[in-house]
């Protein structure tokens, strides 16, 4: 039995007073706010209307959340690179994972903060 | 011909190619690589994106002529807040390199990176490729970036290359790029100096260094020797990294909770007006022309321009005049979200005599009296129409990151 709640443990009982622009913005000067425009990413905790904070500058590794652009459209994405495949993925059954070739698509940045008021 | 080191100093020029065309483009992104203008609200261009130069579009052409000439070209609003942003954040970065850094002006700017290559282990080429890229990667615009020995060396090769351009030219190959630049293309040099150098066959830069220091100081006034001595690789013009000095317009604007009511608006655009006027003042300039703008809650501008003639340097002076325009772009039931306004056509006031104020006007006089004050911050202006707190500026320092719309 674990009593994390309780007992929070590693980084977290360092934090004392918090700055939320530092913990949210690792990078001001390439970070750019996105207002997501669908429910693409549902299944990972990530809604319409949530805003997010993308920094232009990371280059994507699998597994993080991009920003990309297709056909003029922005959305949110999830990346993985399998060999010289790029799978472009979702999470949510209406939104099937693209498989499409560089010049298709382009990667306007990492997601590293979701924000959502309650 | 000329016997220079490679590197006795190293000035960096930093350059946005095409810069208010190029922050919409990376705010909206569906706009990259298409022919993009700037200047929708003021009916004149402002800006042109480089895809959009190829159709021989340029500054202050009419919205008219742009479509005639380009009918698929992308017109939009300026948005000066926006450029001042990331202006503001290219040279964040620029200061992460080198603490000596000179802001020129909104898209441009000189840094002294003498000494860096250790610290960095890189070459000044490296340097220069290294900030070029770290400012298109991280704000998603292009730049050009010029290293040389002097300032104006590093201007005329970051602008030989354009865009997204990286030119590095040392103490010995300052005779190759001054060869293939001609004359006019010399920060400082202007169509009345081409044209009187042409007369002594100047056509190049390189024409231009080999005459001899005493010709040039015959024929031509003290600033054309400086440059002179600038291309040869000695620096002159050493960077000014104070506040900035000249100015080609001041801009004042701000974004409040969105309101309707008429005279918080007219409020705020006088506000801003005396805002923009006191700078004008302590950089000792008159001013031709301001143009003022509301901004809607859908990010339409209205603005309108009201010209001077004399130029002047007290805005309550013609209060009544700027309210006629400001009557103009006001509309009733429209729900406002920023004001602004920004002042031009500045001109040095020793060289403007003080024609304006008739002897015995007693309320200009009375006026005249009222700015000193108030440019010593002992006085505020628009303080009894509403909230004070409310008008003025934050003074924390906040931090504010553009919002990507696509």
């Amino acid at each position: 039995m674990t009593y994390k709640a309780c007992f929070p443990t590693g980084e977290e009982d360092e934090v004392d007073i918090v700055s939320l622009e530092s913990y949210l913005i690792s990078d001001p000067h390439s970070s750019f706010l996105y207002k997501v425009k669908d429910s693409s990413l549902r299944g990972i905790g990530i809604f319409k209307n949530d805003l997010v904070i993308v920094d232009k500058k990371k280059s994507p590794s699998t597994g993080d959340i991009i920003l990309v652009r297709i056909e003029d459209e922005g959305t949110l994405k999830i990346f993985k690179k399998q060999r010289s495949v790029i799978i472009l993925g979702s999470s949510h059954p209406d939104y099937p994972n693209l498989y499409l070739q560089q010049e298709e698509f382009h990667i306007l940045g990492i997601v590293t903060t979701i924000i959502r008021k309650v | 011909m000329l016997h220079v080191r490679s590197w006795p100093t190293a000035i960096l020029h930093l350059d946005g190619d095409a810069f208010f065309a190029s922050v919409v483009q990376a705010v909206h992104p569906e706009l990259k690589d298409k022919p993009v203008v700037t200047g929708k609200e003021r009916g004149i261009a402002t800006a042109i994106s480089y895809e959009a130069k190829k159709y021989g579009i340029h500054r202050a052409m009419t919205m008219w002529e742009i479509k005639k000439r380009c009918p698929q070209c992308i017109i939009i609003d300026s948005d000066y807040q926006l450029y001042h942003l990331f202006s503001q954040k290219m040279f964040a970065i620029l200061r992460s390199f080198s603490p000596v850094v000179e802001e020129y002006s909104i898209d441009e700017g000189f840094a002294d990176i003498k000494g860096l290559r250790q610290p960095f282990h890189m070459s000044y080429e490296q340097i220069g490729k290294e900030i070029r890229d770290s400012v298109e990667k991280s704000l998603g615009i292009s730049v050009s970036v010029g290293v040389s020995l002097t300032k104006s060396l590093a201007k005329l090769a970051s602008s030989s290359n354009k865009p997204h351009g990286l030119i590095v030219v040392n103490g010995r190959d300052i005779e190759r790029l001054l060869a293939r630049s001609p004359i006019q293309t010399v920060w400082g040099i202007g169509e009345n100096t081409r044209a009187l150098l042409k007369k002594y066959n100047v056509d190049t830069a390189l024409d231009f260094v080999k005459k001899q220091e005493e010709w040039v100081t015959q024929k031509l006034s003290k600033p054309f020797v400086e440059i002179w001595h600038e291309l040869r690789g000695e620096m002159i013009y050493a960077l000014s990294t104070e506040a900035k000095t000249t100015y080609q317009s001041i801009s004042d604007t701000q974004t409040y909770r969105p309101t309707r009511e008429y005279d918080v608006w007219w409020s705020r655009i006088l506000f801003h007006i005396e805002a923009a006027f006191k700078k004008a003042r302590k950089f000792n300039y008159q001013v031709g022309r301001i143009y003022i703008f509301l901004k809607t809650q859908e990010f339409t501008y209205y603005g309108t321009e009201v010209k001077f003639s004399p130029k002047i340097s007290h805005p309550a002076l013609v209060k009544d005049e700027v309210k006629k325009y400001f009557n103009q772009i006001y509309k009733k039931n429209i729900l406002y979200r920023s004001a602004g306004c920004t002042i031009s056509d500045l001109e040095d006031r020793q060289i403007i005599q003080e024609s304006l104020f008739d002897i015995g006007d007693f309320k200009k006089e009375k006026l005249l009296k009222v700015y000193p004050l108030y440019d010593a911050g002992k006085i505020n202006f628009g303080t009894s129409l509403f909230d004070q707190r409310e008008v003025q500026k934050p003074k924390e320092k906040r931090l504010v990151i553009p919002l990507l719309s696509v």
